[in-house]
């Protein structure tokens, strides 16, 4: 629900019981191991929940709040006692669908209008979750790492950093071209919404690849990033893929990954990079999805000369299955690599601001529906 | 001859099946498809196999995928495992049922045969219990009734010299004699290949040090435990730990011998009993309070690890996952404790290098995120069994195709059929599991509480939209007495009963809620059970107050009928709680169009389209998953597994099943027994996971518009709903259930019997004492007592003097106060005769003969059956045909009975069944009369001489039924059963008693203890016998004493025998090396410290199994 991936969006729960263990304090400590929160951001991102069957109490030593009080805080409306496996059928054969909660009699009153309903895929979501102004996390850690923030979920941020890493924050379309050597690797986050609202990134990327060869990676909108600048297309699924169960099969072996091996995975996404023969020169892809054979991960070839990897999945989890958290400790031992054989010991010149990290704070506008 | 007793179904049907006997080998197995077809019928393709066809080339490695392009590339980067190149594998099963190894290993060791059958792969079973649905001939092409022993098993091997064995589908059992056969050295001489996980890793799991050394390599915390074998040790060991401490014995069954202790004196006496049972025993931390949580995890050869199921037990750690509710998934972890555990059971278990199934414990500290492993098992076991039922996802049958080389990528996932099996179900519903324990059926002395020893005997899983409606549904599966969450007990002390779990700590709960206004916090701290659970009870809690307080049926408004309904209250429960009746109720309630909708499971929350035909009904949900336009047939399954009603009905449920497909008609299972192969949903055209209760099937018949229902092939439980179905107009195919009530009551079953001219011993019924007493005394004892609907003998009892009846009658009409009680002259000393049959509209097609080697008044489910019979002459085998013809007649019979017959020393009388030994399939015959089609000449089965006997023995579980009496009555006190085959009664009789778990030969010249009664005729044969093997004999009391010497050639030492003490006991039976009890009782131990008792009890409570005749 804090996830900035699914701002806008109507969140149907398939899983039947939800608010068991309610809801703990969203703040943690700025250091070494931690970025602010416990949650994805400070603040609920969908714009309303929908549930089979709420627990009014719960139960759980660091919840100290319920669900419903929860939203209620945030403004974000529920409903409970649906029977929300009609409606996941229903999402499944049509894919994301605009729609309304309604309750009483409003719900027996005639649907609005079409046109009345706010579309939020025609609005560039990421500009309103990414960050404004960059930010430093774990200033001391060994190496320095940018991220590209299209809504990047805290969890991200903290696997970096609980690796050693120092991590700034940049906002979405930040000229990171301008500012590359003073980096050692390059993270591009997940975001919500078509990534084809990130273009301008993308048109970034292309021009830093050419001429810079550290470590990048990408998850998510910033996998479909790195596609977009290798020369692939993205388009519209007509089944999404969510959820914490989603099987991929990794085409080629790199760090802790397998060639071979099937990988379990957390997804949400709707877009997804075409399948091409052949891939574009340099490219080759990283992981397809069992079951629809989607594109669920690209990677540069050995012979590329570069190290760019980029994943549909969430390897963060959060929530989901930890089969892949160690692509985060390949990519920052590739950046440790990258940074001992060129002797990087250029002093930190960094002109950002050391500012409190703010995650997608905005209050969301009305209404999509998503499974 | 005359009849006692009439069951229009097989009430204890104990199938012996034997569908062909090799002519070369020894008599004791079968085999059938390799050298001809079954003589009574074609042998049938197997049902349609659980998941999809393996479309692609032999050795070819793809992805299942719907994707071409997916397949294609796979192709290049899937790692190309060598499959094991077998053409014959052996797998074992489990032996008889037991406490701790049930039905579950029926429904594993089934799925593993079609996985192998699929593969082309000869399969060879070993098993000797008969009631199993794996030992049908459809499924192995050979079946030896043999016993589960190193020796056994290595003379099967020498003998069919397989390529390979399977040793994880049979439980413990198994897994210990392959490792006992892989020390022996027999399978590396054999050249037999262990498939699926090594045995090394076996060893690993199973030995505690090996198992935390090994967990300590990968820094994964692991309950710290100090291996000891001994007394002293042990407290040595807590001294160092720190008490409570939690003592398990390694290489048992369910934790048998494990316990609690929280001081020196209560470790001293368990570190006594666990080390009698087991060489070696672990003193650990206890962690007692917390959360305890399980992982069913599978793994190929090519180390895609993936977790099918998560389970969270409702009762905190210290009640075995076996004796616990649980549900599925678990309700109270977050994501990141959900996934820390997940992560942690796939570097486990790719460490201990399992390759199939198992499952991994966890104990979770409920207030930080500290945790550790209480255990692993690395073969399918009852958790498996439930995960595999609670998410779709067939887990025997994977694992199965995982040791026979395939890899999880590759297999299809069993429900869309399209997409791989490599993936992890998500379920959009919850599961409950309660447990069946039937304490209740054992003498009072039977220790209730629940602990870290398994004490169930069943279990059932009910599924819902909301915890509530899961908890009310299996509540009513457990016993259909109950109606939902009600105070069904009173306990004295209720704090004690909430602190220390009992079988009944449920109920003592909803006293507490209902009866004491215990506040959830007040439970919570007693019970350490998690809030979540008690505040989701607490609301159905507040629905009873709210329609009590309604007060009519018209009362309730349609928001809380929806409430209610919705919380999974069923309508004679509201019925109750507004004073009016279930068909008020049901008829409200539909005017108010609140009715259950049908949802299907698909393991992927319908995230994507999936036909499966697995389906339950919640009133959570607006909309159906199905349509209903197949009108099938449906079948009624036997519901838990308890005392009295077990594998064997799952047995005749499958069966009917698949004859009805073959005839071409639609079928519909209900069942709710997770062990079961009925409830396998390739079993029948749509299976219902629900409910067998009236007000369920009468949903389901509603909605199916069912051509009709079945009742006679799940025993006494769809039985009794049978007569309320036909009232409301249900289509009840087979015998009239107007017949079959007449044969429930005595009244209509006696004139019956009057009016055919079978005799049947003097009766009377009374619902007084004096007229109990008056009837007695005319009659003279012993004299039998029971209620008229009987359960596997609830309540019944053989009483000898009035004091006894007094006292018995007390106990008795506490069970069923709507019916009075029977009394019956009890024949002593007559011999008991079983007969099976099927009629169709009261003409006999089939029936069998077998005969009880114990006297009458052991339930025939405990007894000794021998078929054919040996000692009854031509004669009385027309007699007992012509009896079973005239009784098809009288009650218009189509379909399966049962009769048991009296026949004393020179004549006979009575009635209750048995089938497959004579190589006719009984019930494809009764399914045949019950839907009167395709129905069979008549055949006289018994009419063939046969060349060979077979013999079925009870399975007991005194062992783990701490203070039960091992005295064996009317009243059934048997788990399950074997049997075994031999050219004589000797041989089969001795292969069926070594196929019993835990039976140990006492060694020559070794002491016996003989006790009881005196007057038995045995009594003196046993002693002259034993004495000239060379056995020495020793007594208790001065009269066995004195009758011993009266003996020509018989001497007997009489020994002090300590009644209270059992360390003192333990040191008696060492001193004289005694390892066999014999002990001729006439009635239960009249307290605990009655001798015959204490010397009964003795033998089960130690490392001996001895003989504890009646």
């Amino acid at each position: 629900m804090t996830d900035p991936s699914y701002r806008g969006q109507i969140l149907v729960f398939t899983t039947p019981l939800i608010g068991n263990y309610g809801v703990p304090i969203n703040k943690t400590p700025v250091d070494s191991k931690d970025v602010g929160v416990i949650l994805e951001s400070e603040r609920i991102q969908c714009s309303a929940v929908i549930v089979a069957d709420v627990a009014e109490k719960f139960s759980h030593y660091t919840a100290v709040e319920s669900l419903a009080s929860w939203c209620k805080r945030f403004g974000v409306p529920g409903i409970t006692g649906v029977d929300t496996r009609a409606i996941t059928t229903l999402l499944r054969d049509q894919g994301t669908t605009l729609g309304r909660v309604a309750i009483g009699e409003e719900a027996s009153s005639p649907p609005p209008n079409p046109a009345d309903y706010w579309d939020p895929t025609t609005e560039n979501l990421v500009a309103q979750v990414s960050t404004k102004a960059p930010f430093v996390l774990n200033p001391s850690g060994d190496v320095k790492i940018a991220v590209l923030d299209f809504g990047a979920k805290a969890n991200i941020l903290r696997s970096l950093v609980r690796r050693g890493a120092s991590v700034t924050v940049l906002p979405w379309n930040y000229d990171f071209y301008s500012v590359r050597d003073q980096f050692d690797g390059l993270f591009l986050s997940n975001g919500p919404g078509d990534p084809n609202h990130c273009m301008e990134a993308a048109l970034n990327l292309r021009k830093t690849l050419q001429e810079w060869d550290r470590p990048v990676f990408g998850i998510c909108m910033g996998h479909q990033v790195i596609g977009m600048a290798a020369g692939l297309d993205a388009y519209r699924m007509t089944f999404g893929n969510r959820g914490h169960n989603q099987p991929v099969l990794a085409l080629a072996s790199s760090g802790s990954i397998k060639a071979g091996r099937v990988y379990v995975t957390s997804q949400n996404h709707q877009y997804a990079l075409k399948l091409q023969d052949p891939f574009p020169g340099g490219w080759e892809p990283f992981f397809i999805n069992c079951n629809d054979s989607s594109v669920e991960g690209i990677k540069s070839t050995a012979d590329s000369g570069k190290k760019v990897w980029g994943v549909q999945f969430h390897p963060e989890s959060a929530g989901g299955p930890l089969d892949t958290i160690e692509m985060f400790t390949d990519f920052l031992t590739e950046c440790r690599a990258h940074r001992l054989t060129v002797g990087n010991v250029e002093k930190d010149v960094r002109s950002t601001a050391q500012v409190i990290p703010t995650f997608a704070r905005e209050n969301p506008k009305r209404v999509a529906v998503t499974a | 001859m005359g009849l006692l007793r009439l069951n229009p179904s097989w009430g204890l049907q104990r199938c012996f099946q034997a569908s062909r006997i090799h002519s070369t080998a020894r008599h004791f197995h079968i085999s059938c498809t390799r050298l001809a077809p079954s003589p009574t019928k074609p042998v049938r393709a197997v049902a349609r196999s659980a998941v999809g066809s393996y479309g692609h080339e032999e050795g070819e490695h793809v992805l299942n995928s719907p994707s071409e392009l997916a397949r294609k590339i796979s192709a290049k980067v899937l790692p190309k495992i060598p499959r094991p190149d077998v053409n014959k594998v052996l797998i074992v099963g489990s032996g008889g049922l037991s406490i701790g190894q049930a039905g579950e290993f029926d429904y594993s060791g089934s799925q593993a045969l079609k996985a192998l059958r699929e593969e082309g792969v000869d399969a060879v079973l070993i098993n000797p219990n008969i009631a199993t649905w794996q030992t049908s001939h459809q499924l192995a092409s050979e079946v030896y009734f043999l016993p589960i022993t190193p020796d056994y098993v290595a003379y099967v091997l020498e003998k069919e010299r397989p390529d390979g064995i399977l040793l994880t589908f049979g439980g413990q059992s198994a897994l210990n004699v392959g490792i006992a056969l892989d020390k022996m050295g027999v399978l590396d001489r054999l050249g037999v290949k262990v498939l699926g996980t090594p045995i090394k890793t076996l060893e690993v799991s199973e030995d505690r040090d090996l198992f935390v050394q090994a967990l300590k390599e990968i820094d994964i915390p692991v309950a710290q435990s100090t291996a000891v074998s001994s007394v002293n040790d042990a407290l040595a060991a807590a001294e160092k730990i720190g008490y409570p401490v939690i003592l398990r014995s390694a290489f048992t069954l369910g934790g048998l011998g494990s316990g609690f202790a929280n001081d020196p004196d209560e470790l001293r006496d368990l570190s006594a009993k666990s080390l009698s049972l087991s060489p070696q025993v672990l003193i650990e931390r206890s962690m007692k309070g917390w959360k305890e949580l399980e992982y069913e995890v599978v793994r190929d050869a090519a180390d895609n690890t993936i977790i099918c199921c998560n389970m969270e037990n409702f009762d905190p750690l210290g009640t075995h996952t076996g004796d616990s509710i649980v549900v599925a998934p678990s309700q109270t972890l977050p994501d990141d404790e959900y996934h820390m555990l997940r992560s942690a059971a796939l570097k486990v278990i790719r460490h201990l290098g399992v390759v199939g199934e198992c499952n991994i414990q966890y104990a979770l500290n409920p207030n930080s995120r500290e945790y550790c492993v209480i255990e692993v098992n690395a073969r399918l076991s009852r958790s498996s069994a439930l995960a595999s039922k609670a998410t779709g996802y067939p887990l025997a049958y994977t694992a199965a195709k995982i040791a026979l080389g395939h890899t999880l990528p590759e297999l299809p996932n069993a429900v869309t059929k399209t997409t791989t099996a490599c993936f992890e179900p998500s379920l959009d519903y919850i599961v409950t599991k309660i447990p069946k324990w039937d304490l209740a059926k054992f003498s009072s002395q039977v220790n209730r509480e629940v602990g870290s020893s398994m004490k169930s005997v069943g279990e059932v899983m009910a599924i819902g939209r909301t915890f509530e409606e899961s908890l009310q549904k299996a509540i009513r599966q457990v016993d259909p007495r109950w109606k939902g969450f009600e105070a069904y007990v009173k306990p004295e002390d209720l704090d004690r009963a909430l602190s220390k779990p009992t079988d009944m700590r449920l109920f003592a709960i909803a006293y507490a809620m209902f009866n004491k206004n215990y506040t959830v916090d007040q439970l919570h701290d007693l019970t350490k059970i998690d809030k979540w659970f008690l505040y989701k009870i607490d609301n159905i809690v507040q629905t009873v107050h709210a329609l009590k307080a309604a007060g009519s049926t018209e009362a309730i408004g349609f928001d809380l009928m929806k409430r209610a309904k919705c919380q999974g209250f069923s309508d004679s429960h509201i019925a109750d709680l507004v004073s009016s009746k279930e068909d008020t109720v049901r008829a409200y309630r539909k005017s108010l169009s609140i009715t259950p909708f049908v949802k299907r499971i698909d393991t992927l929350a319908a995230e994507f389209p999936a036909h499966t035909n697995y389906l339950y009904t919640t009133y959570n949900a607006s909309s159906h998953d199905v349509t209903f336009d197949e009108h099938g047939t449906m079948v009624l399954g036997s519901g838990v597994y308890r005392i009295g009603s077990s594998v064997e009905f799952d047995w005749c449920a499958v069966t009917c099943a698949r004859k009805l497909r073959e005839m071409g008609k639609r079928t519909i299972m209900i069942n709710y027994n997770p062990e079961t192969v009925s409830t396998d949903f390739d079993e029948a055209d749509r299976l219902y996971f629900e409910e067998l209760g009236y007000e369920r099937v009468m949903d389901i018949y509603e909605l199916e518009q069912s051509q009709g229902v079945i009742v006679s092939v799940g025993g006494q439980l769809p039985q009794n709903i049978a007569l309320r179905l036909k009232h409301n107009g249900v289509s009840v195919l087979g015998t009239d259930p107007e017949k079959i009530d007449s044969a429930e009551d005595r009244h209509k079953f006696s004139s019956i019997l009057d009016s055919i001219g079978v005799d049947q011993p003097e009766w009377t019924e009374v619902s007084s004492l004096e007229a109990a007493k008056q009837f007695a005394s005319k009659v003279g004892y012993p004299v039998l007592i029971r209620p008229s609907y009987v359960l596997s003998g609830a309540a019944m009892n053989v009483v000898y003097e009035e004091h006894a009846l007094e006292y018995n009658l007390s106990a008795a009409a506490d069970v069923s106060p709507l019916h009075p009680v029977v009394i019956t002259k009890f024949i002593d000393n007559a011999q008991e005769i079983d007969v099976d049959a099927v009629a169709h509209n009261g003409k006999l097609l089939l029936h069998a003969v077998s005969e009880h080697v114990e006297n009458a008044g052991v339930h025939s489910g405990d007894a000794t059956l021998v078929l054919p019979p040996f000692s009854l002459t031509d004669s009385d085998m027309l007699r007992l045909k012509q009896i079973a013809e005239k009784v098809a007649g009288a009650f218009e019979i189509s379909g399966p009975f049962n009769m048991q017959i009296i026949r004393k020393p020179a004549d006979e009388a009575d009635e209750e069944a048995q089938l497959k030994v004579l190589g006719y399939n009984f019930i494809d015959a009764a399914t045949t009369a019950i839907v009167g089609q395709d129905v069979p000449e008549p055949v006289d089965a018994m009419a063939e001489k046969r060349d060979y006997t077979a013999i079925k023995v009870a399975q007991f579980s005194w062992t783990r039924l701490g203070g039960a009496d091992p005295f064996l009555g009317v009243e059934m006190a048997s788990t399950g059963e074997v049997a075994s085959f031999g050219r004589d009664i000797h041989e089969a009789y001795w292969a069926s008693l070594l196929s019993t778990t835990g039976f140990k030969i006492p060694r020559p010249n070794s002491g016996v203890l003989i006790g009881g009664d005196t007057t038995k005729p045995e009594m003196r044969i046993i002693a002259k016998t034993l004495t000239d093997l060379g056995f020495k004999l020793y007594c208790s009391s001065p009269v066995v004493e004195e009758f011993l010497k009266g003996i020509p050639y018989v001497s007997a030492k009489r020994i002090f025998f300590p009644t209270r003490d059992k360390r003192k006991l333990r040191e008696v039976f060492d001193e004289f090396d005694i390892e066999c009890v014999i002990n001729l009782a006439r009635s239960r131990g009249k307290d605990a410290v009655d001798e015959d008792y204490v010397a009964r009890r003795y033998v089960f409570s130690t490392r001996f199994s001895g003989v504890a005749v009646m």
